[in-house]
């Protein structure tokens, strides 16, 4: 039987950053093995104060649904969600689909073959760059970007055959 | 001197008149409505007229029938309408002037002629202000406009004649796209004020906007009290105003003040009114409007002169000959106000309603808060969404930065969200620091720069998330504990 009690919670914010905090004791809180002095203290006033780290900020909490949070700290929100070692694996899988709306698949809307390829992994492009030219029904056609992205992987390559809705291009919004 | 004054306004600039008319032995009365039957403004009257009982359409500020009635029944002299609702309103001023009561503000004719935009425009071409090239009057065909067009000079912008408000507006930036334009404006002005006359003008790209100050007494004398620079806007609503301009070098403040002076000199102005004007990046400045009333951000050029304005207006009104020359004025140091609205930023400054559960504004010497409200107040949408005008001094331009800087640290509120976090990130914002910035501002940043974060907020507001949700999990108090009574009730529950 540990002498210790200790409890790992994770808070995930609507970037998808992550902080780690363990609890001792119920009331002691560590976050990267340090321990985090802090204290929350409601002034006469009703403005509540988050003392941490030689920082004083007024806090309140907008909103609260079961783990997720709305947090006002100096009158700018946070967006956090609570999670437990268990819940976090979910909540970062929910965040990562929320994020693959960033990714943007661009498949071929008929057979034919890859003519040129305009652009490399990793560079950046804007709506509406020709990034690859392939020939179908005797013509050529092209293939552009429909928002601004940054190319995160090409699956063709010159002169490759390709079927309909083979996966050409995919790019991750800016 | 007017010995007492109705205050056809509330919030802020309600007791900033009665302020000054206190001060001055002014009796002052008030209009109590019943949509902020508990407002602030209230305390700093004399005497409270109690209109709760008004159902009427039309919002009491903007009753012209029921304030003169009210003004008559307590035998009040004179009426201040601040600045808003009746304030350039020709009729009201017109009302007053027939039942014998001072309005604080220019004649009536004045406010009409400068009300007009064509008219105010003319006049100010005929006093020798530069304005920019138009068409004179309104525009029926397409030809018409490609040859004026021409003459103007492209960029051109064409406006809805019975419009406003950004309505029936397009930019004509080539002499290929005026068809096209020309159809769009004219269709939209008949949908939205039904008639479809349009005029062109010439379009500036993202001006400075460079006001003048002007007080003028009823003999004939005009002086200037200095320009603002009011460019940081956003939907043509002023945010952040500075006093004096880092545009204007001792030259332009000569030609462009001295134009302000010459176009209220030709309408026989008299009190307070603030002649606009668009600068370009050549440095050149065309008349835009001319405002015949005190402005909200007046504060700054009082910090700067020295000046009370609202006084001004009391003393010209009561017929006192202006007993400052120009020489006298002299602009010292510099001022920047702050407007705190109730916005949400980060919802691209969607309203945000609901109570001020708690409020702390900065202080000292140099720092200035002009507001209407306190903990407690509702915000509700009757009225317009500004919380308090934060004016601040300094030395110098980068002194009044520094000292904004912390004193909007210190601006602190529960309850709703405001605009603190905006104004904070337009003063870390280089191009405003350097004085380099335009009416595009706004518009031209990405959306992280127009809200600042303090240090280790994230983790911060991560570690609060996490601190609440293990005292949920965990209540260090169980319900079998007793807390005192007394102290529950001073408690103030939760955050």
């Amino acid at each position: 039987m540990e002498a210790k009690k200790s409890n790992k919670l994770v808070a995930l914010d609507a970037d998808g950053n992550t902080f780690e905090f363990e609890i001792k004791n119920n009331f002691e809180f560590y976050h990267k093995k340090q321990k985090v002095n802090f204290e929350l203290f409601e002034e006469v006033d009703g403005i509540t104060l988050l003392c941490y780290n030689g920082l004083r900020y007024p806090v309140e909490v907008v909103s609260q649904k079961q783990n997720k949070y709305e947090i006002l700290i100096n009158g700018v929100s946070y967006f956090i969600s609570v999670e437990t070692s268990f819940s976090l694996k979910r909540a970062k899988i929910l965040a990562q689909k929320l994020s693959a709306e960033k990714v943007i698949l661009l498949n071929a809307p008929m057979p034919g073959k890859v003519l040129y390829i305009l652009v490399s992994e990793g560079q950046k492009v804007q709506q509406g760059d020709t990034l690859l030219i392939y020939e179908a029904m005797k013509m050529q056609n092209t293939v552009t970007a429909p928002a601004d992205a940054v190319v995160k992987k090409i699956h063709v390559s010159e002169k490759s055959a390709i079927i309909k809705d083979n996966l050409l291009i995919e790019l991750e919004r800016i | 001197m007017i010995k007492s004054v109705l205050i056809a306004n509330r919030g802020e600039i309600a007791i900033r008149i009665a302020r000054t008319a206190r001060r001055m032995g002014i009796t002052t009365y008030g209009l109590r409505t019943n949509k902020e039957p508990d407002a602030v403004y209230l305390r700093y009257v004399d005497s409270i007229i109690d209109v709760t009982d008004y159902d009427g359409e039309t919002i009491e500020f903007l009753n012209i029938e029921l304030l003169i009635q009210l003004a008559k029944k307590h035998a009040i002299e004179a009426i201040h309408p601040g600045y808003g609702f009746l304030s350039e309103n020709a009729q009201f001023a017109q009302r007053c002037l027939d039942e014998n009561l001072i309005f604080i503000g220019p004649s009536p004719k004045v406010i009409k002629d400068m009300g007009d935009k064509t008219i105010a425009k003319e006049i100010a071409e005929k006093s020798g202000v530069p304005v920019l090239k138009g068409s004179k009057g309104a525009v029926t065909s397409l030809d018409e406009a490609v040859s004026i067009a021409h003459q103007i000079g492209f960029p051109v912008i064409i406006k809805a004649a019975s419009g406003g408000g950004g309505r029936g507006m397009r930019i004509v930036r080539k002499a290929g796209e005026m068809a096209a334009m020309f159809k769009m404006a004219t269709s939209e002005a008949q949908t939205s004020f039904n008639d479809p006359s349009v005029f062109i003008e010439k379009y500036v790209e993202n001006p400075k906007h460079i006001e003048v100050q002007i007080v003028a007494d009823n003999y004939g004398n005009v002086i200037h009290l200095g320009e603002r620079e009011c460019s940081i806007q956003r939907k043509h609503q002023k945010l952040i105003e500075e006093a004096p301009s880092p545009a204007i070098n001792p030259e332009l403040r000569s030609k462009i003040t001295r134009a302000a002076v010459k176009l209220a000199k030709s309408v026989g102005y008299s009190t307070l009114g603030t002649v606009e004007f668009l600068l370009d990046s050549n440095g050149k400045f065309y008349f835009m409007e001319m405002n015949t009333r005190i402005q909200v951000e007046h504060p700054v050029t009082e910090m700067i002169t020295g000046f009370d304005l609202v006084e001004l207006q009391f003393r010209i009104a009561s017929g006192e000959r202006l007993n400052i020359a120009q020489k006298d004025v002299v602009l010292n140091g510099w001022a920047i106000e702050f407007r705190i609205n109730a916005e949400d930023v980060q919802s691209n400054f969607a309203s945000s309603l609901g109570y001020i559960k708690s409020i702390r504004f900065p202080q000292g010497n140099k720092i200035r808060i002009d507001t209407g409200i306190i903990a407690g107040t509702e915000i509700t949408s009757w009225f317009d969404s500004m919380l308090a005008k934060l004016i601040v001094y300094g030395q110098t331009r980068d002194e009044a930065i520094k000292r904004a800087r912390r004193a909007l640290k210190h601006f602190q509120v529960k309850g709703i969200k405001t605009t603190v976090p905006f104004c904070k990130a337009v003063l870390e914002n280089e191009k405003f620091v350097n004085g380099d910035y335009n009416t595009s501002f706004i518009d031209s940043q990405p959306p992280k720069n127009l809200i600042y974060k303090e240090k280790e907020e994230n983790f911060m507001a991560a570690l609060l998330a996490v601190y609440l949700y293990s005292k949920e999990s965990n209540p260090s108090v169980t319900p079998e504990t007793n807390i005192d009574p007394w102290v529950l009730n001073k408690r103030m529950r939760h955050l």
